[in-house]
Parts: C-alpha cells; structure tokens; sequence
C-alpha cells in the first residue's frame, strides 16, 4: 500500500473510528458500525477536472452508507463543493507532506440508503452492538452515580467548613442568643470605594 | 431582601485575564486560579471516548488545569483543539470556539463552590473584563451567565473594567492605572470611575520584551531553545535589565562587561549563558516595555520578525511605539483639566510586565519599574515628575479580582445595569 493510501486508512479508522474493510477495485471499504463507507482515492501528478467528476460518477454507483473521494491538495481548484454538497459526495484531501496531520475531510459525506446487510451478519452485529451498548449504559450509570456521590460529599464538607468556625469556639463561652452579622473584613470596611459606590444609590 | 451579610458570603469574582482566569467567592483569601483554556474533544478514537464521563463528552470540552493535562495527549490535533479564548484580553464577536471556552470556565469556576445552605437566593456574580472590551462582550457574558443559571444558583451579575478593579484593591480614588500584560499595556485614569476618554492603550507588552529575548538567544547560539516559549521566559525573568538610561546602561556594560554577563540554569541539562561580548543585550529586554524608540532596539528589530506597529480593537488605537511616559500624559491630557492633578496625584502599576527587579551591585545602571517610570516622566514633564507618587500593586496577581468582590458588594443593588454607563446589575430573569 502507498504511503498516501496508507495515510488515509489510518486517518479513517484511528481518527475516524471506523473499521478497515479492505480493497476491492479502486474502491477502499470502510465499516462504520453496520453502516459500509467507500473511499475512492483519486491521487495524480496532474489533474483533470473531468477525471475529478468521472470519478465521483463511479463513487455513486457504489453500495456504500456514504462515499468520499480522497484527493491530493493540488486537485482544489477542479473541485466544486457546491456540487459535492448536493450529490452528498464528500471529499478529503490527503497533504503527504504533513504526514498523520495532513490528511482533512473538506466536505462531510451525507448518509445514503443503506444496502440490505445479510440475516446472519445483521443478527452477529446487533448482538455485539447490543452488548456493546449495555456495557456504555452501564458504565454511563456508573459515572452519573459517582458524579452525584462526589457531589453530595463536596456539599457536605462545604457545609462543615462553613459551620466549623462557629463549633470551634470554646464550648464554655455562653452561646449568644442572636448570631450577629459578619462584619466586614478590614480590607472591605476601611475600602473607601465601598462609601462611593453605595452612594450611587441616590443617583441610580 | 439582600442584607450586607448575605453579600459578605455571596458574591463572586471572576477575573478574566488573558492568560489566568481568578475566580472565587468574596469569603476567600486569595482566589482560585486556572489558565485561560480548553480543550475540544473532537477527532477521538472510539476507545478514548469510552474513557471519558458522558457528561464531559456531550459538552466537547473540557478546561481547567488538571482536566486538559488529563484529556490532552488522547486528542489528535492539539493545536487546533487547544484554544486560547482571549488575545490581549478580548475575544473575537465571531469566534465561537472562543465562546464555548469562556462559557465552559463561567461554569467551572461556579462548579467547584456548591452551596446547600437555605438561605442561598443566589451568586452575585462580579466580572473583570479588560478595559478594552468592546460591548458585544458584555453582552454575551451576561447571555452566558444567564444560561448557566439553570444550573447555578445566579441573582445577578455586574461587569467592571480591570484597571478598575485594581484601583477599588488599591483603595485608590483618584489615580492612572498602568496595567501592563502580556500582548498590551493599558492607561487608565480613574476619579471615582473609569474616565473612558482617557484610556490609552500600547500595542507593546511583555510578549516584546520576550520576543527580543528570543532575537538575543538566536545571536549568541541558542536558536534551539529560542524556539521553546517557556524558557525564552525564563531567559527574560532571569537576565533581563530595565536600564535607568540606555545609552549609558550599554555604555558601561561595554566598558567592563564581566560585570554583566549572566549564566541561567533552565534545566539539570541546559544552561544558558550571556557572554562578555552580548552583556548589553540585557538592558534591551527591559527597556523595549517601556520604550522601544532606541536604534538599539530598532536595528534589533529590523533583523528580526519582530514587529512592533499601531493596532485597532474595536474603536480604540493600541499605539506601537509611543513609550509609556508619552502615553501618560496623553492620557492625562484627555481628563477635564480640573481634576488632572487629583488624578496625577498617583500611578499605580500592575501587571507582570512591570515585574523587574534589580540585581545587588547593578543600582547605578539598572532600576526596577517604579524607578524606570520616575525618570521617565522626569525626561518627559519635570514638573508632572515632581507631583506624581509611583508604586506597584501589593499583589499583582490577585488584585483584579479582590476588587472584582469589593464593587460586588458594595454596588447597590438599586442600580439596574445601564447600557450607556456600563454600571449596575444584570439581573438574571429580571427583577
């Protein structure tokens, strides 16, 4: 495989998340939970604009959830995303020289009708889905639950905090029948701004 | 009803800076503080996504210190993932990463103080803006904290400019704030209020003073650590010199430069050193703060990718190379001629820009700002020099934000907030 195939398989199932399939014509397959993606990479020294929409022919008669063509930088100019846009195509441009970072989708692909998958297949995946989707909730309740523990622990040593100053006082001292007002800290008391912007009362 | 009690207990500053975000209630003797930032959780892979809470991974972000260290070596593309909302304290009306990110620290910073007492009706929130903030900003923050109110507790929320702030800490009336950041320096006169007309602003800042310590490494042979921010800063804090005069400062560290030279320990493994022959170079990291109009700083300059040039925000002019005794009086200038000399009574510096200090046996050629700031004005207007009082906050780093709590308790909360003055309260769901 070359270097730029090899660039946007790895960007497709790291980055992506989805699962290498394999090659089968020109066309690289991808599988996106049940849902197949074909890539079709279109990568030349020098470009056609003909080429670019023969090629995007050839994407939408493939079977495939979604379709993308892979191009090099150099293709730009012969794209048009309006058009991309419209047929739902996407396209991702693949910079070899930037390595694992130069590889970008410009134009998202939209879904498509899926093709039927086989019973067999469809029952093996809905299991593995499924288990995988009990195993989510499960772990999604477990983070909630110590989310909300975390929670009520963090209020009640707030609370403490708050109320110790007040019990760490000497228990033998009578209890005042009135707990008076804090007052001010000096450093707000003596703030001379405090006179003026209480001031602004009047005007206001 | 609102008592002083409950304002004692309940009010809340948030300082949002360029680089730090201060934040915490009024009970609090210093403030929490966490970097200006976050993290996009965009291009995982499946498996990382398991590893992250639900809650977290339906937001896209997350930020505090910890919480990106956390999540920052499973995201792919950090440079454009990592975002950075404030440049020279403002952010972008359209840039609405920036947005998120600055929503996302509103509510981390109220996430971290629960309150289950039943006599909580609510924060009263005070917010420190740079003084240049334009008014979309307000405008969204006030949105922001209005959404964040269905999950906090919010009664209101005020606004005040940072130079401000820093006079209510200061416990000073009438006085020019010099706040000198990262990417600017702000000029602002205060009398019992901000005086808008006054406030000038330098395109200049500490990021100068670091991008001509970084032109220095490259000259002596250090281009490989000239390439890494953080020890360019610690090149800075430790070599550079603000010269009381530079013609003479260069004069005398050429005239007998082992005097000068200075070895910087970065690492166990790297060790910087200034030899004889670049000893001068010290006193131009400092003096491009406060005055970059130099040829020796200019050639330094032309050599460089350094630029140093006029910038707009909004409908305020950041002057490049106008140097800060200048834009003093400038500022000055445009205060009724009344209270000028009230307002010149004193000049408060903040900020790590002005953060110099001078090494034993270098008094007769390097000062620290204050005195950098005297002979300045001495040079520019003897007679201003003469009435004038210079001093540097106490605490340069908390201080915006201790008067961020001070106006939110004090702010009568009769006072509705006012477009016009920028004075007053949100009220979150109206009155």
């Amino acid at each position: 495989m070359d270097f730029v195939k090899l660039l946007l398989v790895r960007y497709f199932s790291e980055t992506l998340g989805m699962r290498y399939v394999g090659e089968s014509g020109n066309v690289v397959w991808f599988e996106e939970g049940l849902n197949r993606v074909a890539v079709l990479p279109y990568f030349a020294e020098v470009y056609e604009e003909a080429e670019v929409y023969k090629r995007v022919g050839e994407l939408m008669g493939v079977a495939a959830a979604k379709v993308y063509l892979a191009v090099l930088p150099e293709a730009a100019p012969f794209v048009d995303p309006r058009y991309f846009k419209n047929q739902g195509v996407g396209l991702v441009v693949v910079d070899p020289a930037r390595g694992l970072d130069g590889v970008e989708i410009k134009i998202f692909a939209r879904p498509r009708p899926t093709p039927t998958a086989d019973s067999g297949r469809l029952a093996e995946s809905l299991r593995a889905s499924l288990a995988e989707y009990l195993d989510a909730q499960l772990k999604r309740l477990e983070a909630s639950l110590y989310e909300k523990l975390r929670r009520y622990v963090d209020e009640k040593i707030e609370e403490i905090r708050r109320q110790l100053p007040a019990s760490a006082k000497p228990e033998t001292a009578p209890k005042p029948p009135e707990t008076p007002p804090p007052a001010p800290p000096s450093s707000v008391a003596d703030n001379e701004w405090v006179r003026i912007l209480r001031s602004r009362r009047r005007e206001g | 009803m609102i008592s002083d009690a409950y304002r004692l207990k309940y009010t809340f500053g948030v300082d949002f800076g360029t680089s730090y975000v201060k934040y915490g209630p009024i009970t609090l003797n210093e403030p929490r503080v966490t970097q200006t930032r976050g993290l996009f959780l965009r291009d995982l892979p499946e498996s990382v996504k398991m590893r992250i809470p639900p809650e977290v991974l339906s937001r896209g972000l997350v930020v505090g210190d910890e919480e990106v260290r956390r999540y920052l070596s499973s995201v792919r593309d950090v440079q454009r993932n990592l975002k950075y909302p404030l440049k020279d304290g403002i952010a972008r009306r359209d840039d609405e990463d920036a947005w998120k990110v600055l929503k996302e620290l509103a509510r981390y910073a109220l996430a971290q103080f629960p309150v289950s007492s039943s006599e909580f009706m609510g924060w009263l929130v005070s917010i420190a803006l740079s003084a240049l903030a334009p008014d979309y900003m307000y405008k969204a923050f006030f949105d922001i904290y209005t959404e964040l109110a269905s999950e906090f507790k919010i009664h209101a929320v005020t606004i005040l400019p940072q130079p401000l702030a820093v006079a209510i800490a200061e416990n000073a009336v009438n006085c020019i704030i010099v706040e000198g950041g990262h990417g600017n320096i702000q000029i602002a006169p205060i009398s019992f209020a901000l005086i808008r007309e006054g406030l000038v602003a330098l395109n200049r800042g500490g990021a100068e003073a670091n991008a001509i310590t970084r032109e220095i490494l490259k000259d002596i042979g250090y281009s490989d650590i000239a390439r890494e921010e953080y020890a360019v800063e610690m090149v800075k804090r430790a070599v550079g010199l603000v010269p009381r005069n530079l013609k003479e400062a260069i004069k005398a560290a050429k005239a007998n430069p082992d005097r000068f030279v200075a070895k910087v320990r970065l690492s166990p493994v790297v060790e910087v050193e200034i030899p004889r022959e670049y000893a001068w170079t010290r006193f131009l990291i400092g003096e491009i703060v406060f005055d970059p109009n130099h040829e020796e700083i200019k050639s330094y300059i032309e050599q460089s990718r350094l630029r140093i040039e006029n910038a707009v925000i909004g409908d305020v002019t950041l002057y490049g190379e106008m140097d800060v005794a200048t834009a003093i009086i400038t500022s000055l200038r445009n205060v009724s001629v009344e209270i000028q000399d009230r307002v010149a009574s004193q000049i408060i510096l903040s900020g790590g820009a002005f953060s110099w200090r001078v090494p034993p046996g270098l008094e007769d050629v390097a000062v620290d700002s204050v005195g950098r700031m005297k002979i300045a004005l001495e040079e520019k207007n003897p007679v201003l020099a003469s009435r004038v009082n210079v001093r540097l906050v106490a605490e340069p780093q908390y201080s915006v934000w201790r008067g961020a709590v001070i106006y939110g308790y004090a702010l009568p909360l009769t006072l509705e907030w006012s477009d016009s003055t920028k004075e007053g309260w949100y009220f979150i769901g109206g009155r």
